[in-house]
């Protein structure tokens, strides 16, 4: 047994173990799916960020950054993670007020339609399944490779790990496995990035080496390596802006990030944890990405780019480091599956199953037979399946981004038109995207299935709500939203909040000037 | 160039600071015209 896999049991051993001490504090249903509402800052911060950092940001982006795409990448971390920001001000607090259980709930409440309801529930169950496969398959990766173990072994052994702390302890569990997560991958990847860019000679040294470095052209260049994905800068910073709006929309509004506001014990820590959030990300992909690129000093020549940091955490890293490292890699994926099982147990036993029988129960099920759908996924491992991965984050912002933010903003949008809207934008992106896929085309940047879903939903949702009216219960569900809870309106904590709003302005401000 | 999209990044997320604390400033107003 090699002492990587020690350390990722251990980790696993001890994330168990604090699910089943948290399982005993769940009382009733609603410390099971929100955690009692009354997460603080901290945990609210710590599992959006883990339900966010999963392996894709530790293996793909990683291996992005090595490959040359360090400016473009730059570009859609900027852009995404004021996503965060947009997402709580505009939708995130709405959500919080509403008291509901899930956002699909919160759907159906605020167009008074059960069909609305039940797309957003489908979407969301699709979703997330389809990205707790892509998480499942990315940690048996990395396992297989850390460890030597078999493949399938390694899945089965993180699918109990998460199974265990999802089942037991559901919300509650995770919130604090998150945050115990979020930590460990944090404080690994402050401690191995400054070992790597040392190792590689230093940072400032490394961004000297890097723009002579003749291996790979144009590696920090505003453009980036042109040998790469496209064979010119501009059409890279293009790629960078198409999925920044993509990922700012799952940042604003995907059910494993707004759903965390739920949980949250006020608005105004809903609106600090954004804040927090956004920069916590930034800060982690900046680190990703400074490790990934100088890398390409110390082994330019990579078979697999997205091993990027595994191979780092192995010949770069002391021993220790490389362990806390790669169990911080691990833990990242192993938070957004708990994450993604909890969520797809509170939809399937508050939305479909609603009122029939032991809430808690439904979602337990729910969460142990979707787990098995994805381990058989996982290890029959069709390649037809490798299309619908892409699909984790793009569903969410081509179906809900324009109808959670005009549920909000607009007085004159219908149930008609948020279905349609919905509807035609997650047709419009899994048509694009079975089409291009199964064709072998490839699309011109701009018509990313995921912008082409934004539009179409953009379209559908006006045109429904023009060629319909707002019904009189439509208009009450919207103006409830409005009226701001007595206890949000002390004085000392609304000052707080907007400090901490015009700090956002003065970091703009400073990342201009600099 | 660099330097260019730097400083966009910077207007980006410092407008988005204004956006986004300009709502919540009007919250008292909004709410009386809903």
């Amino acid at each position: 047994m090699n002492v990587y896999l020690i350390g990722m049991c251990i980790s696993f051993v001890l994330y168990i173990v604090v699910g089943f001490i948290i399982s005993r504090r769940v009382k009733n249903t609603n410390d099971f799916y929100v955690a009692g509402r009354r997460a603080p800052v901290l945990l609210i911060v710590g599992s959006m960020i883990a339900s966010y950092a999963s392996t894709g940001m530790f293996m793909g982006d990683a291996g992005e950054y090595y490959n040359g795409l360090f400016s473009p990448m730059t570009i859609l971390a900027t852009m995404q993670v004021v996503g965060y920001i947009y997402g709580a001000v505009f939708f995130g607090r709405y959500l919080r007020r509403s008291q509901v259980v899930t956002i699909p709930e919160f759907f159906g409440n605020r167009f008074q339609s059960e069909a609305v309801r039940e797309l957003a529930t489908i979407t969301a169950i699709i979703t997330m399944t389809v990205y707790l496969l892509s998480v499942m398959q990315g940690i048996g990766t990395l396992m297989r490779v850390v460890t030597g173990l078999d493949y399938n072994l390694c899945i089965v052994l993180a699918l109990i790990a998460f199974l265990v702390i999802s089942v037991a302890s559901g919300a509650s569990g995770v919130l604090i496995t998150d945050t115990i997560m979020f930590a460990v991958f944090t404080v690994a990847l402050i401690v191995g990035a400054v070992v790597i860019t040392n190792k590689a000679g230093g940072w400032f040294n490394i961004v000297e080496k890097l723009v002579h470095f003749e291996g790979k052209t144009g590696l920090l260049t505003w453009g980036g390596n042109t040998n790469y994905l496209y064979p010119n800068g501009g059409t890279n910073i293009i790629w960078g802006l198409v999925y920044g709006v993509v990922w700012m929309s799952v940042c604003m509004v995907g059910p494993w990030q707004s759903s965390r506001y739920l949980m949250a014990k006020n608005e105004h820590t809903v609106v600090r944890s954004s804040l927090f959030s956004a920069f916590g990300i930034f800060l982690l992909q900046l680190l990703v990405g400074m490790s990934a690129v100088a890398v390409n000093l110390l082994n330019p020549n990579l078979e697999s780019a997205s091993h990027v940091l595994i191979w780092a955490s192995m010949n770069v890293l002391p021993t220790i480091i490389g362990v806390l490292m790669l169990t911080g890699v691990l833990a990242a994926g192993v938070s957004s599956a708990t994450t993604f099982l909890s969520l797809i147990g509170s939809s399937v036993a508050n939305d479909i199953f609603r009122g029939k029988g032991n809430s808690i129960s439904i979602g337990r099920i729910a969460m142990i037979l979707v787990s098995g759908i994805v381990l058989l996924l996982a290890i029959f491992n069709p390649p037809q399946i490798f299309w619908i991965m892409y699909f984790g984050g793009s569903i969410v912002a081509s179906s809900w981004m324009p109808v959670a933010v005009a549920s909000i903003l607009s007085k004159r949008v219908t149930k008609t038109g948020a279905f349609c809207g919905m509807l035609m934008g997650f047709v419009g992106c899994f048509a694009l995207k079975l089409y291009t896929s199964l064709s072998g085309t490839t699309l011109l940047v701009y018509f990313d299935p995921t912008i082409v879903g934004i539009v179409l939903n953009v379209c559908a949702l006006v045109i429904g709500s023009a060629l319909t009216k707002v019904t009189t219960e439509e208009s009450e569900a919207r103006k409830k939203l409005f009226i701001t809870p007595e206890e949000e309106k002390k004085p000392t904590e609304v000052k707080k909040t907007m400090n901490y709003l015009k700090m956002t302005i003065v970091l703009g401000v400073i990342v201009a000037w600099s | 160039m660099e330097v260019l999209i730097s400083i966009l990044l910077g207007v980006w997320i410092a407008v988005s600071g204004v956006v986004c604390y300009r709502y919540m400033k009007n919250d008292k107003e909004r709410e009386n015209n809903e």
